[in-house]
């Protein structure tokens, strides 16, 4: 059976040598090698296999960030829902273990624990049984998976006459939920920032802005914050965490400060 | 008894879309994903559309598949950057097997965009030309200050009071104009279903199995998704020139060749090609005796159409635009002198990461593969498609080799017109290995266009707003992608040879072609996810700037039209406050190699750049030189060139720091600007390599 594959095989070992060697040796590149070893021995719909090498092809590209395990992770459930081999199903459910061992995605633990548990299940509807389990698994006991690593942005500044200006208008939500302002070398006297807010069912709070020890909230709509002596950087973030059905956002739109 | 079984049997497809969509809606909700009011509703409701339209059937297999990665994938859309683009684009996607399902079925074509049409009208940014169209429509409806008013002029109009855009197509689109964005809108939808019920009778009298799925492509992928129903000619156009192939296939009759090719010339000078083509093919059918007539009418017909123009038109369509030496100059110049830069323009239109069908729409490649089959099956439908086709891209990147692709504008819109032959020629190769995963490969390009309509403006900056959404600022994936603005030969040329190895392997049927192109998608990921070593100037994210500003400031290429060596942007430190602080990569060796490329101008004390890092520290001061003009810009009128950043030769200087005293950060700041003479003052960075 797997001399039949072994055209793909190859393939899939020479990608896994490619990561080997430019990316080190880690879980992260294990996960790589079993994933790419299942998608060449994957049996069913061609499309399987081509959404299982886009899903690992793309993870390549976010090997600095933690998108390479997500998609990782998407591509394993879909091939282990979808793979009529049980082998090629066993390396996707290896691959989400090493994934969970390399620690970049934290509350993954019932969805890499689904896979293993589907992977041995032959029929399709139980299969996807008990992968929908453990999604629901991950979102009523942790929430959307996130990564350790911490995103934010940086707005860019503007020196104009007497004053500095962040003229470009950024959206902060749940995939980037920090922005920063920095004034380098310069210390103005007050700077005055326009945010909105909203994407949530109540009034209070859903992001502050924090300038030092001081903290200003960002409630829901239009807010102008007037800082005085600001120290810097500023920090403008969403404080709301995930909850369904709420889809916090801020938008900043711009800020400036006299000199 | 109407059994409740067999419904649900037969109906099977109809009952999955609708499901979906509520499963869609939920899901957006319960992960928290963005735009809940509007994408999150909007994507359910084309699954809803789509399964009212479906009717009869079964589950269409793809459509589960994508179902299933979305609900995957939308737990993780907070992960990285960009995601939610994927995301969004994965759910859309799912309904276009359905849709492609309902394409063959009575009214398919039309049935098939329904649920495209409240994303087409809601979320795409009314931009562009398209106010300036706009405009043209209100006034010619009514000559007072209206809604689109300050539209009324623009950059590029030859003369005041004569508009850049000629009034025939905003005239059409006067019974649109009561329902403002979304009626001009609605009757550029229209004029699109025209281009393609016509595109399609035309491939059935061909005899093309697939006639009404192709047309339907026509729809979902770019070049016509880039402006479907959006305030453009495109169209418009292309129903004109469809409806000319059409009814000389029926009736023979050269009246309506001739007259398509008044009205496109009418439309908009640029479809000039477009007339060309179809008179070309008229005089090729034509034989003996009638050729040589035909020849004559139609060169005493443009001679009148131009005397016409001049004397009764004041100029405002032929003359005021293109009667002038300089015009002429131009035109024979482009060949003489300025052959690479044709040729560069010619190779864009496919390889350009911002403008270039490869990365937009890489079905095209198997519509090159079929050219020749089509040719040789069907000589008549090659020739009626193809030569239109062929002019108008020539004349196209002959004219202007250096604003061909309309940008800010949607990419590929320009190239809209080589859409029927390239889809007649993909019917040829249909049924070949690696057809459908090119084709579902641009659906899913398409699927991003429809969710994120902004991803499709580029800015002739060197990176794709795609791209550079999905893969952020760190990524290496731009350094590898060929850029006609960022010109490297080798990269460039070897994306091209790819291209043309993929048209051959299908071309010849090669069963390898699948592995050639995945081993590309994925050698291209890995080369992407490396440490990022070479940092375009402009590109560099705010965090690793203090202050700095991008020259030219303006987005719009329009201020950069006139450069004459590099449209490239760059970033201008001209502040002693400005400056760059790169990462040191992980990875350095025994020492650290920089390479800074920028100009320096200065009117008063000499600049320079001043490079530290930990406590290792260097200077270099230089200015730059002014460069010669082109030998062609000579010839046009006696020019020398102002000392502005964009005229300055670069100048490259070369640091090594010594790990040991390397820090964490390199910071480039300038040198010698405390007082700062002239407005145009300042170090210009354009490229930093960190090795």
């Amino acid at each position: 059976m797997l001399l039949m594959n072994k055209g793909n095989l190859l393939f899939a070992l020479s990608i896994s040598l490619g990561v080997f060697i430019l990316h080190g040796f880690s879980f992260f590149t294990i996960a790589v090698s079993l994933y790419s070893a299942g998608t060449a021995l994957v049996r069913g719909n061609r499309a399987v296999t081509v959404i299982s090498i886009i899903a690992g092809g793309l993870a390549l590209l976010f090997v600095r960030t933690g998108g390479a395990s997500a998609l990782l992770m998407t591509g394993a459930v879909f091939a282990v829902l979808f793979s009529d081999r049980i082998i090629s199903r066993y390396l996707f459910a290896l691959s989400s273990a090493a994934i969970l061992f390399s620690g970049v995605l934290s509350g993954i633990i019932p969805l890499a624990a689904s896979l293993i548990a589907a992977s041995h299940v032959k029929s399709d509807k139980w299969r996807a049984a008990v992968l929908a389990g453990g999604i629901l698994g991950v979102l009523i006991i942790f929430g959307p998976p996130s990564t350790y690593i911490h995103r934010s942005a940086v707005s860019e500044e503007l020196l104009a006459e007497g004053q500095v200006i962040w003229p470009a208008p950024s959206e902060l939500n749940l995939g980037m939920r920090e922005l920063f302002l920095e004034a380098p070398g310069i210390e103005p006297d007050c700077i005055t920032l326009k945010v909105y807010a909203g994407g949530v069912r109540d009034n209070d709070p859903v992001g502050s802005a924090i300038s030092g020890d001081r903290v200003f909230s960002v409630y829901p709509g239009e807010n102008t914050l007037i800082i005085e002596e600001p120290e810097f950087p500023i920090s403008i973030k969403i404080t709301r965490t995930w909850k369904p059905f709420s889809h916090p956002v801020i938008f900043f739109e711009y800020a400036e400060a006299s000199i | 008894m109407i059994s409740l079984r067999r419904i649900a049997e037969e109906r099977s497809g109809m009952l999955f879309h609708a499901a979906s969509s509520i499963l869609i809606f939920l899901i957006w909700r319960i992960a928290g994903m963005p735009s809940p009011g509007l994408l999150g509703r909007l994507i359910p409701l084309s699954w809803l559309i789509t399964a009212l339209l479906y009717g009869k059937g079964g589950i269409p297999k793809l459509s589960v598949y994508l179902l299933t990665v979305f609900a995957v994938f939308s737990l993780f859309w907070t992960v990285n950057t960009g995601f939610e683009v994927i995301s969004a684009a994965c759910a859309l996607m799912g309904i276009f097997p359905g849709l492609m399902s309902v394409s063959s079925r009575r009214f398919g074509i039309l049935l098939a965009l329904l649920p495209l049409i409240p994303l087409i009208l809601l979320l795409v940014p009314f931009t562009g030309d398209e106010p300036h169209f706009a405009s043209i429509t209100e006034r010619l409806v009514s000559p007072q200050t209206g809604r689109f008013s300050e539209y009324s002029s623009q950059l590029g109009d030859p003369r005041a009071g004569i508009s850049h855009h000629q009034s025939l197509y905003p005239a059409l689109m006067i019974p649109g104009y009561p329902l403002s964005v979304p009626g001009m809108r609605g009757m550029n939808l229209l004029f699109a279903v025209a281009a393609m019920v016509l595109l399609s009778k035309i491939l059935r009298d061909s005899g093309l199995n697939n006639w009404k799925q192709l047309s339907v492509l026509g729809f979902f992928l770019v070049p016509g998704c880039s402006i479907l129903g959006l305030v453009y000619p495109g169209w418009l156009a292309l129903a004109v020139f469809l409806s000319a192939v059409y009814l000389y296939s029926k009736s023979k009759k050269s009246i309506w060749v001739i007259t398509a090719a008044i009205i496109l010339v009418l439309i908009k000078f640029r479809f000039i090609g477009l007339s060309a083509g179809l008179l070309a093919a008229l005089l090729i059918e034509y034989r003996g005796k009638r050729k040589l007539l035909l020849f004559a009418a139609l060169v005493s017909f443009v001679a009148a159409g131009l005397l016409f123009d001049l004397l009764l038109l004041n100029g405002r369509i032929f003359w005021v635009r293109y009667g002038n030496m300089s015009f002429i100059k131009v035109v024979l110049l482009q060949p003489l002198y300025r052959t690479p830069e044709v040729l560069l323009a010619a190779g864009s239109s496919l390889a350009d990461i911002e403008s270039g069908l490869l990365w937009k729409a890489p079905w095209v490649l198997a519509g090159f593969a079929g050219l020749n089959i089509l040719k040789n099956r069907n000589r008549t439908l090659f020739l009626w498609l193809g030569l239109p086709a062929l002019f108008y891209f020539l004349i196209l990147v002959f004219w202007n080799p250096n604003e061909w692709s309309g940008m800010p504008t949607p990419a590929g819109r320009m190239l809209l017109p080589l859409l029927p032959v390239l889809l007649a020629s993909l019917g040829m190769v249909w049924k070949r290995k690696g057809v459908k995963l090119l084709i579902w490969i641009s659906l899913g390009i398409s699927a991003v266009y429809f969710t994120y309509p902004v991803l499709r403006f580029n800015f002739a900056d060197g990176s794709d707003s795609l791209v550079s959404r999905i893969s952020g600022h760190f990524s290496s994936i731009t350094d590898i992608l060929p850029s006609a603005l960022r010109f490297n030969l080798p990269l460039f040329a070897g994306w091209m040879m790819f291209a043309l190895f993929v048209i051959i392997l299908l071309k010849r049927k090669n069963r390898y072609i699948q592995y050639a192109v995945t081993s590309v998608f994925l050698l291209s990921c890995i080369l992407g996810g490396l440490e990022k070593s070479v940092w375009e100037a402009e590109d560099i994210p705010s965090e690793y700037r203090d202050y700095c500003s991008i020259y030219p400031f303006e987005t719009d290429l329009e201020s950069r039209k006139f450069w004459l060596f590099s449209r490239e942007k760059m970033l201008m430190l001209g502040d002693p406050a400005d400056a760059v602080v790169l990462p040191v990569p992980e990875d350095a060796g025994d020492s650290l190699k920089l390479t800074v490329l920028f100009r320096s101008l200065s009117e008063g004390a000499e600049t320079g750049i001043a490079v530290s890092s930990g406590e290792w520290r260097d200077s270099v001061y230089a200015l730059s030189e002014v460069r010669d003009a082109p030998g062609w810009v000579s010839i046009l009128r006696d020019t020398h060139l102002p000392s502005m950043p964009e005229n300055l030769r670069e100048v490259r200087s070369d640091f090594t720091i010594p790990s040991v005293d390397c820090g964490e950060s390199i910071r480039i700041a300038p040198l010698g600007l405390d007082g700062r003479h002239g407005r145009y003052d300042g170090i210009y960075l354009d490229r930093i390599l960190i090795r």
